[in-house]
């Protein structure tokens, strides 16, 4: 298994289409610390909180930018499209391409191949995530200095940068389990069509569907089991952390992977592979 | 039966009601160059992929080495090097990389091994370029490279010699010889080039319609005395008139060739040469030459196929 994994990791590596969602992630955060840096949004921000209170130094630094990034289209679209796109792939480009034929006509189990596949799929997604979170605050740091973390979720609250810290990486943390539950989704669906667009749209379409029924009433019934729900995370940075709700939304993330896994297992040591 | 190498049992497959492989039986027995014939759409990419693990079959079973591939699917590929179909490989990589990856996942595959088998298929000068550069012979080669990477006991190659220029068609037939007689290693070779399977297998498989029509050695089937006699005479008419006074229907148009002399088959098997001379003679006929017609692997292919489908 470990062969298997080394080589997913490799060829992970070596196709361009791994760099298109870190280089995605780079340029946005690029843009996002320009306008926190340069934009007047938070020079209005800042007068109007002076009025009611004492501001010491800038509230607008690393800590600020990288939780600026987590924006509703960030979270909800380009991470999930970005995952997406490496994680249907693992599967479904080589259906298409044919190599899977090459491989499979070994000695090597069917499960191995597809374990392997979605351990480097899982890698990719906390690494995307993660290294944003990472990449937004050294950003910030260079760009905009440290400091305390200012949010406004929960009123007006500011973290100390040590716990700012700590509640950033608790929030990246959430958000990679949710993108390894949308690229888990997307892998299920490459095991079905084989090929990888399809596994991308379909995975995107349900993160979609999912966000749109959460917010029709008619559907609230459904609201506890749409993966969209918990990525929500603005309540995470309430002053006090909800546990049981960061706990809840782990493991909702985490059954969504482990379901669309095992559906993508079966579907794929059963399918013919006729490309 | 220990020496059985491969073998099918009533394998069958259907894609969507349409029969694609029906009830296909057949032998490989160890030290075979086993050519498996049939014209595109027979069924021999199914039947390969079903032996290979590839695809499920509808019913039946397919050992190799002595193990079912559905059940002992990695026990039953371990000594099994393959090419199905075209070769596919990781076109950001190169050749060697690919080599590499593809020997990795069979298990234990040094480096040695690797070089070695891009040496035997010629790329040696080629194996760090990457493979979405290499021509589409190269990339054959390489298919053929990374099925001997792990010196198999039975290599199963469909169409190996597709994409490939006559001398790299030879190359690939003196190879598949070579291993066969060097390095005791078993060959399933799907073709429709009659003439390469003529001159490389030991034993053949012909099927149609996904039904397998025969299966023998190749000598044995060629040598059956069904190939016809070939006549020289002077007189084509009144030598098709004399032949169909004998009872024989099944002759060929006189074809005229040099000097006055005519050539005529006659197709009719079991047909006694020394009658039909003597009923030329008495005819008046010139008989200049008359012998066994040679059977061609063609030939047999042909009449099979052709039979097969009158026959449906």
């Amino acid at each position: 298994m470990l062969h298997e994994i080394r080589i997913e990791f490799l060829k992970l590596l070596r196709k361009p289409r791994t760099y298109i969602g870190p280089m995605g992630m780079i340029v946005l955060i690029a843009l996002l610390s320009m306008a926190v840096k340069y934009g007047h949004e938070f020079e209005h921000m800042r007068d109007a909180l002076s009025q009611e209170f004492f501001v010491a130094g800038s509230f607008v630094n690393a800590a600020f930018l990288t939780r600026y990034i987590l924006i509703p289209p960030v979270v909800l679209m380009f991470l999930p499209l970005f995952t997406c796109m490496v994680f249907g792939d693992l599967l479904a480009s080589e259906a298409a391409d044919g190599t899977l034929r090459m491989i499979l006509c070994r000695p090597v189990k069917r499960i191995t191949v597809l374990s392997a596949k979605y351990v480097a799929g899982v890698a990719y997604s906390l690494a995307l995530v993660l290294g944003a979170g990472i990449f937004a605050y050294l950003l910030g740091i260079a760009l905009l200095g440290r400091g305390d973390l200012l949010n406004f979720t929960d009123g007006v609250c500011v973290f100390p940068e040590r716990s700012a810290i700590l509640r950033l990486l608790e929030v990246y943390m959430l958000i990679a389990a949710g993108m390894v539950a949308i690229g888990s989704i997307a892998f299920a669906v490459s095991a079905f069509l084989g090929n990888s667009n399809g596994a991308v749209g379909g995975a995107v379409g349900i993160v979609i569907v999912s966000g749109i029924l959460g917010h029709i009433e008619y559907f609230e019934r459904l609201r506890p089991f749409l993966l969209t729900t918990y990525l929500d995370i603005d309540r995470f940075f309430a002053v006090k952390l909800d546990a049981e709700m960061y706990r809840k939304s782990i493991l909702v993330m985490l059954a969504y992977a482990v379901l669309s896994f095992v559906v993508g297992a079966i579907a794929f040591c059963r399918r013919d592979v006729l490309t | 039966m220990d020496d059985m190498v491969l073998e099918t049992r009533g394998l069958s497959k259907e894609f969507g009601g349409k029969t694609a492989v029906d009830g296909l039986t057949l032998r490989v027995r160890h030290g075979d160059i086993y050519g498996f014939l049939g014209p595109n759409g027979a069924g021999k990419s199914t039947a390969i992929r079903m032996m290979t693990g590839l695809i499920r079959p509808t019913c039946g079973s397919a050992a190799l080495m002595g193990f079912d591939i559905r059940s002992h699917r990695t026990s039953a590929l371990r000594r099994v090097g393959a090419l199905v179909e075209s070769p596919a490989f990781y076109r950001y990589l190169s050749a060697r990389e690919n080599l590499r990856i593809l020997g990795r996942m069979s298990g234990a595959c040094d480096d040695g091994r690797v070089s070695r088998a891009l040496e035997i298929v010629g790329l040696s000068g080629d194996a760090d370029r990457k493979v979405g550069v290499l021509s589409q012979g190269m990339r054959q080669r390489l298919g053929i490279g990374q099925a001997i990477l792990l010196s198999p006991r039975l290599l199963i190659l469909d169409e190996p010699t597709n994409g490939l220029d006559p001398q790299g068609m030879k190359d690939v037939r003196d190879l598949i010889v070579r291993m066969a007689r060097e390095e005791d290693v078993t060959v399933f070779i799907s073709s429709h080039l009659l003439h390469e399977v003529e001159q490389i297998c030991t034993r053949v498989g012909i099927i149609n319609h996904g039904r397998l029509l025969a299966e023998d050695g190749v000598r044995e089937l060629l040598s059956s005395d069904s190939g016809g006699i070939e006549l020289r005479v002077g007189d084509p008419r009144t030598a098709v008139e004399a032949l169909r006074r004998m009872g024989i229907e099944n002759v060929s148009s006189p074809e005229g060739i040099e000097n006055g002399r005519w050539k005529i088959e006659v197709r009719d098997p079991g047909c006694d040469s020394s009658k039909l001379n003597r009923g030329l003679v008495e005819a008046g006929v010139d008989v200049f030459e008359i012998r066994p017609k040679a059977r061609t692997l063609e030939d047999l292919f042909l009449d099979l196929v052709r039979e097969d489908a009158d026959a449906s």
